[in-house]
């Protein structure tokens, strides 16, 4: 086996070099010896993973940038550690006791499959749940052994390596971008002397699998059986503390490799993703909400808050055309002849719904630069509903994605708030939403706005119908891309009388009038007053505005 | 020509020193023109042919293939790494914590990290608010808001292990601190086996009701409940201002 030194796999020609490397080792397998087989597979996957790790930092960038070229290059990377997999797969399927080396390569590059993976494909679990019940018999899935990822070599058992792909599929795929399944990935490998698959039921969060069947992890530790094992996610929290612990003191974890140069913001997001997950997992509420499945109506979509504000307030747009999915024939994917779409607008085919959110499907082309964290508007039974997309996937038929969007609001308002700030009174107006909550007291209301126009403690003026209110925002409830959630609070109007004026008109009534507006004579009042005069009144201040009429 | 123009791009190169190398493509119109129409302008149509060729993707790398190397950052020296860590932890803080504070020196500010903390408290995100706090008494010690309302969301939350070791750290730190009965109180209703509050002796009793103290709100919360009713009106009013609207939509433009 000749590969070129070093492997660049941004190069045609070095792809070509190893595509002929590992088909000749893939012809030759039958035939090798089985060390000889091992160091081979060993020598191919060292090489990819270093060829990748020097150029994952580019690929891994904002997808907004990427070009055919890197769509191209991620397919191939996926593609080859796919086979590299095919390949360890053969090596151990039929071992009464499988090889460790052999093990630990096959779930290094399912793993990196996973990660690479831009469609739905997953592992094979069945194989692999064999293989790893093969070697908890033979007591040796707690065995360490060396692989390479991410350019470096680390030690981990078996087991630890199967529990990282098995959270990598449970938490990474489709609910995170990237960037941030390398740093959960890279987590995870810190965490590999932690993670163990118990036999016995675990207190607190954790996950189970049955290692006879042929599925991934189940949430809870509901299972039971011989083969049942049990991860306990208490090893994971305590990594997540102590990794916020590090960034606190200013250290990002791990401090080397692709992840260690992300943004912070990246990490603050898995962060965050790993303790909702861990949160729910630690109660006992409905792991999943209920869903339905939707007839596959056709929806106009917008996307970001400006194309939100401007296309969704007029009349005629985005209401639901009630046609059927048309998306399996492709040729004739949102182009129906009787009402063809219009090409300036986007398009998704809403395909489930739950309490909490929408499930969209949509042709790529629709789904262009659409991105975890985004903001997605569209008309629901008259209504303008606003979500963020939080999962997206491949679609299950080629050419389409598949788009998780959790539900901010089904009744948004876009309304005009005016900055009152001292130093820029009347000087900005500008449209944003109004997200209602759903309690009443109006404690989760609140709006969508610009990062850009988001401030604390920054003063609006809004007019509710015949109501005018000055509101105060205090605290950003979710954010994406461009986008804020930001919570507010009512201010207090000012008093509109002043206390002297107010005193001024009440003595200036007449007898007549200051009965009718008091009830009582000018001389009950003063009795009455003065009984009570050393009681604090907080109403003292509450006069009549029509007293000044 | 092609070749000038390719001879001109800088060849990535490993860097066996420093930090990690970052190549950015640079282009230099003046190598790459032609004659038309002015001498110092690039050819578009040259470039252009250029351009619908496949690019080859730049070449990055970074310093630390192998294993069990010495983290980047440890390397650099001490000031450096000092600075460093300032902008990570900067960074964090801004990200953790949007709209609160956009810097670790931001949290110095006890009034506005003290709302902070208390209205994540109000939306039940009880790590956000005691870590906020945490940083604050981190950034700014000699506060003693940030200590207090941490104390008093340990209280409420009913953690007595958390708030015993709070308040010890609060004592070491503010000895004197007026406070400290009303902590002492606490103390003896939430962690009443601690040493520090079981051998205390309070100044005056629970005054309360019910089988909790009343509390002193160091969270600031606010007593007048006008806001809380205002905000219910201004959901009402935009209730209202959504069902008008359902009925008479705004026209195309």
């Amino acid at each position: 086996m000749k590969l070129p030194q070093p492997l660049v796999v941004q190069r045609a020609d070095h792809r070509a070099e190893f595509d002929r490397a590992r088909g000749a080792f893939k012809a030759s397998l039958a035939s090798l010896p089985f060390d000889e087989a091992v160091a081979e597979l060993a020598a191919l996957g060292t090489s990819l993973d270093l060829a990748v790790a020097r150029a994952k930092r580019e690929l891994l960038a904002s997808s907004l940038c990427w070009n055919e070229d890197h769509h191209a290059l991620t397919d191939w990377i996926q593609q080859q550690h796919r086979r590299l997999a095919d390949a360890a797969s053969r090596l151990v399927a039929d071992a009464l006791v499988p090889d460790i080396r052999v093990a630990a390569w096959l779930l290094q590059h399912e793993a990196e499959t996973l990660k690479w993976n831009a469609g739905r494909e997953r592992p094979d679990f069945a194989s692999l749940n064999t293989m790893v019940r093969k070697l908890f018999a033979a007591d040796l899935a707690r065995a360490e052994t060396t692989v390479g990822a991410d350019g470096r070599g680390y030690r981990a058992t078996v087991e630890a390596q199967f529990a990282r792909l098995l959270l990598l599929d449970r938490m990474g795929t489709g609910s995170l971008t990237r960037a941030q399944v390398e740093v959960l990935d890279a987590w995870l490998r810190e965490a590999c002397g932690d993670l163990a698959l118990a036999e016995e039921a675990v207190e607190g969060a954790a996950y189970s699998i049955d290692l006879a069947g042929d599925a991934a992890l189940r949430a809870g530790g509901d299972l039971a059986g011989t083969h049942v094992r049990h991860l306990a996610l208490a090893p994971l929290e305590a990594h997540r503390r102590a990794i916020v612990r590090e960034l606190q003191c200013g250290r990002i974890v791990p401090a080397y490799g692709c992840a260690s140069e992300f943004r912070i913001e990246e990490h603050v997001a898995v962060l965050n993703h790993l303790r909702a997950t861990i949160a729910a997992l630690a109660t006992d509420a409905p792991r999943r909400e209920s869903r339905d499945a939707a007839p596959g109506t056709r929806v106009e979509a917008w996307v970001g808050l400006a194309e939100i504000l401007a296309r969704a307030g007029v009349e005629g747009r985005g209401f639901e055309t009630g046609q059927w999915r048309a998306l399996e024939s492709r040729g004739a994917a949102a182009n129906d002849a009787l009402d063809a779409p219009d090409p300036q607008r986007r398009y998704l085919w809403l395909c489930d719904t739950s309490a909490g959110g929408c499930g969209f499907e949509a042709l790529e082309q629709d789904a262009l630069g659409l991105e975890i964290g985004d903001l997605v508007g569209w008309k629901r039974g008259g209504e303008l509903a606003v979500g963020r997309i939080t999962r997206r996937v491949a679609g299950r038929i080629a050419g389409q994605v598949f788009l998780g969007v959790r539900l901010l609001a089904e009744g948004a308002l876009p309304i005009v708030l005016r900055r009152v700030d001292a130093d820029e009174a009347g000087l900005t107006e500008a449209e944003h939403l109004f997200v209602p909550g759903d309690d009443a007291s109006g404690r989760r209301d609140a709006f969508l706005m610009p990062e850009s126009a988001f401030s604390s403690e920054r003063a609006f003026r809004v007019q509710a119908g015949d109501e005018a209110f000055t509101l105060r925002l205090n605290r950003l409830r979710a954010r994406g891309r461009g986008w804020v959630l930001a919570g507010f609070e009512i201010v207090p109007p000012k008093p509109a009388v002043s206390e002297a004026a107010a005193r001024l008109a009440f003595d200036a009534l007449d007898d007549d009038d200051f009965l009718d507006f008091t009830g009582t004579s000018r001389e009950q009042h003063a009795a009455s007053t003065a009984v009570h005069e050393e009681a604090v009144d907080p109403w003292s201040n509450e006069v009549p505005l029509r007293l000044l009429d | 020509m092609a070749f000038s123009f390719l001879s001109s791009m800088p060849f990535p190169r490993r860097r066996r020193d420093g930090g990690p190398l970052h190549i950015e493509p640079a282009f230099d119109a003046r190598q790459g023109a032609g004659t038309f129409p002015r001498p110092d302008m690039p050819d578009v149509a040259r470039l252009l042919a250029a351009a619908k060729k496949a690019p080859q993707l730049t070449l990055l790398e970074w310093e630390g293939e192998g294993d069990g190397l010495v983290p980047a950052n440890e390397s650099l020296p001490a000031q450096e790494r000092d600075a460093m860590r300032t902008r990570i932890r900067d960074r964090y803080i801004g990200a953790r914590f949007p709209g609160v504070a956009r810097c670790a020196a931001e949290l110095a500010q006890a009034a506005r990290v003290v709302k902070a903390a208390r209205l994540y408290f109000e939306e039940e995100d009880l790590e956000s608010a005691l870590e906020l706090l945490q940083l604050a008494v981190e950034e700014a010690p000699h506060e003693a808001a940030p200590w207090l309302a941490r104390l008093e969301i340990l209280f409420l939350a009913r953690d007595g292990e958390a708030f015993a070791a709070c308040a010890r750290d609060f004592r070491a730190r503010h000895p004197e601190h007026e406070a400290w009965v009303e902590v002492v109180r606490l103390g003896r209703a939430i962690a009443p086996a601690d040493p520090l509050f079981r051998d205390a002796a309070g100044k005056r009793d629970h005054e309360h009701y019910g089988p909790w103290p009343d509390l002193p709100n160091w969270i600031q919360a606010p007593w007048d409940l006008t806001a809380e009713i205002q905000a219910a009106d201004f959901h009402r009013a935009m209730q209202r201002a959504l069902a008008v609207r359902r009925i008479v939509p705004p026209l195309a433009a």
